[in-house]
């Protein structure tokens, strides 16, 4: 009993460190609202400002979570983990892609804010991108395909980083938009926590590509696909 | 290293990935005639820049 008691709890503390990290990361103030917001702003004026600090607290404190879990029973720990992985990052993606998915003149609007493709392609990328995260975010969680799935994600991370870093270089002061429609140029520190949140995001997406192909039903019976 | 790299991308079901993004690009044209018009784009151009706001 001991042997699953510990790395549950354990990583589900993980699981929410993590979470924490990736609302804190893209959405500043994440933690705050969750605290007396007032007080805390009045006390610290430019608390908001840590976000980044605080959302990478937290994910060294989840790895350092996920230790004792991967000691007690590591099994376990391996197959809970790749449970975790692949339905928090296939969530992310399906999540990510809804409004984009809903609304293709603002995405495509979006898209034409980073001036990286050529004109004539803006639009049909605005179009298909969405698609690919919906899908692939999808398989990754309900197909035996993990490998092929996290490999489309994994240069799908690779493209947001490499638009993000043409976006900063450019000095284009646009924000991600990953998760919120367009309210027009924002400012460019988000696009800095937007390449730090893809940063942390690609690590487990590659070492997703690494499995073997199977369910998440599989990966708790054991078996291949 | 090359063999286990060429291993690596041999293990890939490369017909799942080609009929997936086939799959994608064909949803995408039914989802452009599905949204209302006014969320729709064409299918080949852009969207006009936005002016860079003064921080």
């Amino acid at each position: 009993m001991k042997k699953y008691v510990i790395p549950v709890i354990t990583l589900l503390l993980a699981s929410f460190c993590v979470a924490v990290c990736i609302a804190e990361v893209s959405f500043p103030e994440s933690i705050l609202t969750f605290t007396d917001y007032e007080s805390l702003i009045a006390k610290f004026p430019k608390i908001w400002k840590y976000n980044i600090e605080t959302g990478l607290g937290a994910l060294v404190l989840a790895l350092l979570l996920i230790i004792p879990a991967w000691k007690c029973n590591r099994d376990f720990s391996r197959k809970a983990l790749e449970t975790l992985v692949r339905i928090g990052i296939g969530g992310m993606f399906i999540d990510a892609s809804i409004f984009k998915i809903q609304d293709p003149f603002q995405f495509a609007t979006l898209v034409a804010q980073y001036q990286f493709l050529p004109d004539f392609a803006n639009n049909f990328f605005a179009l298909v991108y969405p698609q690919l995260e919906f899908w692939f975010g999808l398989a990754l969680i309900v197909t035996p395909f993990v490998k092929e799935a996290s490999f489309a994600i994994f240069w799908m991370f690779v493209s947001f980083m490499i638009a993000l870093a043409w976006a900063l270089v450019k000095d284009l002061g646009i924000t991600c938009g990953c998760f919120e429609s367009l309210v027009g140029a924002q400012s460019k520190s988000e696009a800095w926590t937007a390449l730090i949140r893809d940063l942390v995001l690609i690590v487990p997406t590659f070492l997703l590509t690494l499995t073997p192909d199977r369910s998440l039903i599989g990966v708790w019976r054991g078996k291949k696909r | 290293m090359k063999t286990k790299l060429v291993n690596y991308v041999k293990s890939f079901n490369w017909k799942f990935l080609i009929i997936a993004v086939v799959f994608c690009a064909a949803a995408a044209v039914v989802n452009n005639i599905r949204v209302d018009s006014s969320k729709s784009v064409e299918w080949i151009g852009t969207q006009p820049v936005m002016q860079k706001p003064a921080e």
